[in-house]
């Protein structure tokens, strides 16, 4: 997709532009169904009726067993924030063992080092090289004090997938909850919370055609939880403030789209993956694949490693030549750590500073890849040329290989 | 060329001057990580706002590099140990030289970036040798060369001051004409990461804030202190004593044996300097030049020798004394020869 700037946006991961279908269906509750849900009168109880059919359909796309463990939040990190806190803390608990693994989104990473700051105690749970957390390494880590098991479904640097319901078998087993991030994977893969056996899932709005602000917390009947958000005691006393009606809808109706055009989309969308990783290993020299050797991954992700140039460097060459694409993810752009999901999956720091991820999505076509190999090709030419330690560089690599 | 972006008024038409000079500009703005020292939020993440809204006025890419380990490192740790050891640090020049241009240099190479620009009011120029020195910018009340004494020849040659040659108003009518915020940052010879240094030291090393006896050179108490850490040498108020021998003044902090040492103004009376961690760019080893004992202080002329790692400044009229932990910045002209860290100073 070409935006009006003129910018080829492959960048899906980090945001999606909304779906016209979607600002259709949410649009009447912006101007004249803009009622209170919670308030008694006819504009209120439209209101609420559209947010329970999108509660209702969310449920049904996900197979939530009803309606009611469908939470609609802010956004993906607040229901990551939510449940990790959420359940740790219910019923007063202030101590006891959460695991994390150590490449999740910071919006879980966070919360757990904040847990650990009170006085819990967590273990950061690395995957193996290819990107993927073994439920036998969970296994050995767990303890019976474990209270919460939080994993993700898919990473958003890397995009591996992770075998969730093995996984949530593992921690059932000996007692705890297990909670996933989903953001990267709704909509993209098929889930079943049920199949899965997840007891809180986490999903954000933006990263599948919705809007900004909106986010969704699967929630399993039963599961102990302590609200996060207090006050009125909306979304059934779990998380307080009026909702956003509007965003609520348009999360249903993006979920609904994501759904029906997957059969297709999602082949369509490897193929093209295949297409990049292909063309670009066979242009740029040393390239390589980050997790190549994962079992399961997204079809829309590619993260490669650009051994002599910056990742950052990339990024600003790429944008004045009207490419978006980002290194390490969004949110830790801001900062010249390298990755911690590329160390996490056993990267040297010197490497993972020359990542870049490409992420696909409803607009990106065969066009934009070939383009994007073609404007990439001489920016790594450039920045190795300038780049004094390059020779050094490929010989360690190559001595490590 | 990489630009560092304080989102103030200064680095803001730096931006603006080399683009309109036809310069591919990309924008930095350094994370110092201050909030985490105050433990609250602070001015430096609102900078990091500031500059990326004006990096988008004037449409140019913009970066966050973050130095909040290095700045703590290399600036903050020492502060505390300097106080703690009865000195009185100059944090600006540490950090100009060891995190700013050392980081924006680092990113500039990463970046493929051929210079470095921010918005100090201070010049480059080149000797007749052809190395390269800085010097005082074209407006005297603004002039920031004394906190970038230590920048090395080979950061000088990859340098570029934009406002160097402009006064302070020019500036503003730029930043207004173009639209860009006028407001004010804290200027630079602030301690920007502390507004009151005590508290800061008293949580690090309270035994910097112990109180102990106040007492002259030859040993006679005149009075009690709340902790070295809250004075410095040269200070006359604040000392709670008076009486037979007065006006005191602090010449010296004891921090061994936790004593503050005071004395008549005429004992701060000094000639003979010696500067250690010195900086020396002239070509002899002894030089005729001016120095300033502290910033804004007036040029004192001296001569001065550089001896190994350490200058020997020797005035030519005997004059007040700073305190240990200050810069001293030698000047020929406008320009900076070199310069150290007073460690003690004679009669």
């Amino acid at each position: 997709m070409i935006g009006m700037d003129g910018t080829t946006y492959l960048d899906y991961s980090a945001t999606t532009p909304v779906d016209p279908r979607v600002v259709e269906a949410m649009l009447p509750y912006l101007t004249e169904r803009f009622g209170n849900p919670n308030s008694l009168y006819r504009l209120g109880r439209e209101a609420h009726a559209a947010l329970e059919d999108a509660r209702e359909r969310v449920a049904r796309s996900i197979n939530a067993a009803a309606a009611s463990e469908v939470v609609f939040m802010g956004c993906g990190t607040e229901s990551d924030n939510a449940a990790i806190f959420g359940i740790t803390t219910a019923n007063g608990r202030d101590r006891g063992h959460v695991v994390v693994s150590a490449f999740e989104h910071h919006a879980v990473l966070e919360p757990a080092h904040a847990l650990a700051k009170r006085g819990f105690e967590v273990t950061e749970l690395k995957p193996r090289p290819d990107g993927t957390v073994y439920p036998e390494d969970l296994e050995a880590v767990m303890r019976d004090d474990t209270v919460l098991v939080s994993i993700m479904h898919g990473n958003n640097e890397i995009g591996t997938l992770q075998p969730i319901s093995e996984l949530a078998r593992v921690a059932h087993a000996r007692g705890a909850a297990f909670h996933s991030d989903a953001a990267q994977t709704l909509g993209k893969v098929d889930i079943d919370v049920q199949a899965l056996g997840v007891d809180a899932m986490s999903f954000s709005g933006h990263k599948i055609y919705a809007p900004k602000g909106v986010g969704v917390l699967y929630l399993k009947r039963g599961t102990p939880f302590a609200p996060q958000m207090l006050g009125g005691g909306q979304e059934a006393r779990r998380r307080s403030g009026t909702q956003n009606v509007a965003g609520a809808v348009a999360f249903a109706r993006a979920l609904e789209i994501m759904d029906e055009e997957r059969p297709t989309e999602a082949p369509r969308l490897a193929a093209l993956r295949d297409r990049l990783v292909e063309r670009l290993l066979a242009r740029v020299e040393h390239a390589r694949l980050n997790a190549a050797d994962a079992p399961e991954r997204l079809p829309h992700i590619a993260n490669f490693i650009i051994p002599g140039c910056e990742g950052e460097a990339m990024l600003l060459h790429l944008d004045a030549a009207g490419f978006a694409v980002s290194t390490g993810s969004a949110c830790s752009s801001g900062s010249l750590k390298p990755s911690h999901v590329l160390l996490s999956i056993g990267l040297p720091p010197e490497l993972a500073h020359g990542s870049l991820r490409v992420s696909l999505g409803r607009w990106s076509t065969e066009a934009d890849v070939d383009a994007f190999i073609d404007a990439l090709t001489p920016i790594v030419e450039k920045l190795r040329s300038m780049n004094p330690l390059y020779e050094k560089t490929i010989a360690a690599l190559e001595r490590g290989a | 060329m990489l630009v560092g972006m304080s989102g103030g008024v200064d680095s803001s038409v730096a931006v603006a001057l080399l683009l309109e000079q036809g310069h591919e500009v990309v924008g930095a703005t350094l994370r110092l990580g201050i909030a985490e020292i105050h433990g609250r939020p602070c001015c430096g993440e609102d900078g990091v706002a500031e500059a990326r809204r004006v990096a988008g006025l004037l449409g140019v890419q913009h970066t966050v590099v973050d130095v909040a380990e290095a700045f703590e490192r290399e600036v903050v740790t020492p502060f505390v140990e300097e106080y703690a050891t009865g000195r009185t640090p100059n944090p600006c020049v540490v950090c100009n030289e060891r995190v700013k241009f050392a980081a924006l240099l680092a990113r500039a190479d990463a970046l493929g970036c051929d210079f470095v620009a921010t918005g100090h009011y201070a010049r480059v120029v080149t000797t007749p040798a052809g190395s390269r020195l800085v010097a005082r910018a074209a407006d005297r009340g603004k002039d920031q060369s004394y906190f970038l004494y230590r920048l090395s020849d080979d950061a000088l040659a990859r340098t570029l001051f934009p406002l160097g040659g402009m006064r302070k108003p020019e500036v503003r009518a730029r930043a207004g004409a173009l639209g860009l915020p006028v407001a004010e940052r804290a200027e630079s010879q602030e301690v920007c990461f502390a507004d009151d240094h005590v508290a800061l030291v008293a949580a690090r090393r309270p035994d910097a804030v112990r109180p102990g006896p106040i007492e002259t050179r030859a040993g006679e108490r005149v009075g009690s202190h709340a902790g070295i850490a809250r004075y410095t040498v040269g200070q006359r108020k604040g000392l709670g004593i008076g009486g037979p021998g007065g006006p005191w003044r602090v010449i010296a902090l004891d921090a061994a044996r936790n004593v503050v040492v005071v004395g008549s103004p005429e004992s701060l009376l000094a000639r003979r300097f010696v500067l250690r961690d010195a900086v020396w760019r002239a070509s002899d080893a002894t030089a005729r030049c001016s120095a300033v004992l502290r910033y804004r202080a007036r040029p004192l002329p001296c001569e001065a020798r550089s001896e190994g790692g350490a200058v020997m400044v020797t005035l030519d009229e005997p004059h007040e004394a700073t305190a240990p932990g200050q810069s001293v910045v030698l000047y020929e002209d406008d320009a900076v020869l070199g310069g150290g860290v007073l460690e003690r100073w004679e009669p």
